[in-house]
């Protein structure tokens, strides 16, 4: 597990490819990268045209940069305050995988005091982690060769305005919540959070954790870590 | 050009099993074309299942023969997406010359007959994913032009285009003008006529309507977001939702589900709801939904396109235009928002159901985009007063926008 602070979308993309191929190599051990990302939107390939409805000269003008993603999926916001888990990992049931992150961040909010849930009933529309109907984590996932990239995406203490600017993940109408949100605790959240959501899903996919620094990552996959 | 068919054999492309519980995928994309060279593992295309997105490698080396799948198609696993051509690539059939094309073009399809294509057709084919193999040509020789190819993609429609979505409004009562001839130099009305016995009967109707009662019409605004997403589950339309909010709204005010006749007003028992129905340049006509209360949104939709149809061919019988308690109307396929509706006599009230618009709107101090539709009732102010119509359409706009 590697803590890399607040890393720009695209920055971030192109390390996960380097790890996602040092993984595939056998180089390194399955590897969860926790970070932040600057505010952005990322808009996948099925992003209808729609989704940026107030024009992006006033997401600009709001800080949020607009990012354009060779990835499936729909647009979704990044911003500060929201802990961002990209686990490169090796799987062989991909379904089965995104249940796990579920289960692993449900559980670490359940300790947190939110009553959090998964949704698998309710269909694809609704992976992600909820509290009633409202979201707090959103999960997208990429395999290639049989390692994962992306990961998920869980609101501790950031603004929800953003999502509230677009159509978040496709499905209108849906409310983002945060921990903060729910808890009505006073910020800083995030330290805590990502300690209890990494050590949830080492456990969650069997593993014992073993924290690294950016510069041992940096050296196990022979690529600079941080630009 | 020779084709090399007898040193190549066909490797099937499947989708694969990407769980145990995962019995489908769908094609994200292709990310090579039909005649490219490709590299064992290399990824050939993208797919998804449950928000999980996947790359497929090319399970050997060779040259993209064909695509089976098109994008945005969800099969079943082990589905064969495509085929690759193996064996003696050195032998397979060079790209046609392309002079005009620039460099990032795709290559030419090395096809497994004896055809050529021009550029623009690769390039076209190329761009709508089209297997220029199963085109008809219809050129000199059978080649295939570039009207063939574009009749595909207009005619036929591109698999990658998904459906439209149906219009929303099907059933309104309203049709556009007929054809004004253009620029007539100076104004000429055609030869005076007499107006058509349903036109004199729709104006004597109406000039009554407006002459006898106290019309008032009152307009609420409506999140239509919880009934945009049902209806795609339902597969009817909005105005299937409108009709059912309404009967139930109906029950709750029974004041509004009634009839005025002279100072004689009676509530009515049943809910028998009118839905204002066009016949084009001929008029316009309310069949009614007897009983409507009895229905579900379903059978609500299904009663609506019958009688649509019915009244269009001409095929109602007397007393299905007859007896009606409220009445809907629904013009808005057009974009207009707001009307004021012409009570039906002698009933006490009538809905207008106009386009359903995003607009910017303020939900918890922050602005959203929301689908809103601006329902308008035009009411009877000898029967009841601004009040009851005014709960009324509260009460109907809490129903639609808690629409499961």
């Amino acid at each position: 597990m590697c803590r890399l602070g607040t890393v720009e979308y695209l920055h971030a993309l192109a390390l996960q490819e380097q790890v996602r191929a040092a993984r595939q190599a056998g180089v390194v051990p399955d590897t969860l990268l926790l970070l932040q990302h600057p505010r952005v939107y990322t808009r996948g390939r099925r992003s209808a045209p729609g989704e940026l409805s107030l024009g992006e000269d006033f997401y600009r003008a709001q800080g949020i940069e607009i990012v354009e993603v060779n990835r499936g999926g729909k647009i979704t916001y990044h911003g500060p305050g929201q802990l961002v888990g990209y686990p490169i990992v090796a799987v062989d049931d991909v379904v089965q995988y995104v249940r796990t992150l579920e289960r692993a961040l449900v559980a670490a909010l359940h300790e947190e005091g939110v009553p959090a849930r998964a949704r698998p009933q309710d269909g694809p529309d609704y992976t992600g982690v909820w509290v009633e109907d409202r979201k707090i984590a959103s999960i997208g996932v990429h395999v290639q060769r049989g390692v994962t990239t992306h990961g998920f995406a869980v609101n501790v203490d950031n603004d929800l305005t953003p999502f509230q600017w677009v159509v978040a993940c496709g499905l209108p109408g849906v409310r983002m919540t945060s921990l903060a949100a729910e808890t009505e605790r006073p910020a800083p959240l995030l330290p805590c959070f990502s300690k209890r959501a990494g050590f949830a899903l080492a456990s969650a996919l069997g593993r014992r954790q073993r924290l690294v620094s950016p510069a041992r990552l940096q050296a196990a996959i022979g690529v600079p870590v941080l630009a | 050009m020779s084709s090399s068919l007898t040193e190549t054999s066909l490797v099937d492309v499947t989708m694969p099993q990407m769980g145990v519980s995962v019995a489908e995928g769908t094609i994200i994309a292709w990310r090579v074309a039909v005649g490219d060279r490709i590299e064992a593992e290399q990824t050939i295309v993208e797919i998804s299942t449950d928000k999980i997105d996947s790359e497929v490698p090319a399970p050997v080396s060779g040259t993209l023969a064909e695509i089976l799948v098109q994008a945005d198609t969800t099969v079943d696993v082990g589905t064969v997406l495509g085929r690759i051509a193996t064996g003696d690539i050195s032998a397979q059939a060079p790209p046609a010359p392309t002079p005009n094309v620039t460099a990032e073009t795709s290559p030419a399809p090395a096809a497994p007959e004896n055809r050529r294509y021009s550029p623009v057709v690769q390039r076209i084919a190329a761009e709508h994913e089209i297997d220029l193999s199963s085109v008809t040509g219809t050129g000199r020789g059978g080649r295939v032009r570039k009207q063939d190819v574009l009749a595909l993609v207009n005619g036929n429609g591109n698999p990658a285009v998904p459906p439209p979505h149906p219009p929303m409004h099907i059933e309104s009562p309203y049709r556009p003008d007929p054809d004004v001839p253009t620029r007539p130099r100076t104004p000429v009305a055609t030869s005076p006529e007499g107006l058509s016995r349903m036109r004199r009967t729709i104006g004597q109707r109406m000039k009554h309507s407006l002459d006898t009662a106290a019309t008032c019409t009152t307009w609420i605004e409506v999140d239509m977001s919880r009934v945009q997403d049902a209806r795609g589950a339902l597969g009817v339309t909005a105005l299937a939702f409108v009709a059912r909010a309404t009967v139930q709204t109906l029950r709750e005010f029974p004041a509004l589900n009634a009839w005025l006749n002279g100072e004689q007003y009676s509530r009515v028992q049943d809910v028998n709801l009118g839905i204002a129905v066009s016949l084009g340049e001929d008029g316009l006509i309310v069949p009614v939904i007897h009983r409507a209360d009895e229905l579900s949104t379903e059978g609500l939709a299904a009663r609506i396109r019958d009688l649509a149809r019915r009244a269009r061919a001409g095929e109602l019988t007397a007393d299905e235009v007859l007896g009606g308690t409220f009445t809907i109307t629904n013009p808005g396929q057009y974009g207009s928002i707001m009307a004021t509706p012409v009570i039906n006599q002698p009933q006490v009230a009538i809905l207008d159901f106009e386009a359903i618009v995003k607009r910017p709107v303020v939900i918890d101090d922050a602005i959203a985009i929301r689908p809103i539709t601006i329902l308008g009732m035009s009411w009877d102010h000898r029967a009841l007063d601004g009040a009851i119509a005014a709960q009324f359409l509260a009460s109907l706009r809490a129903r639609l926008e808690s629409v499961t």
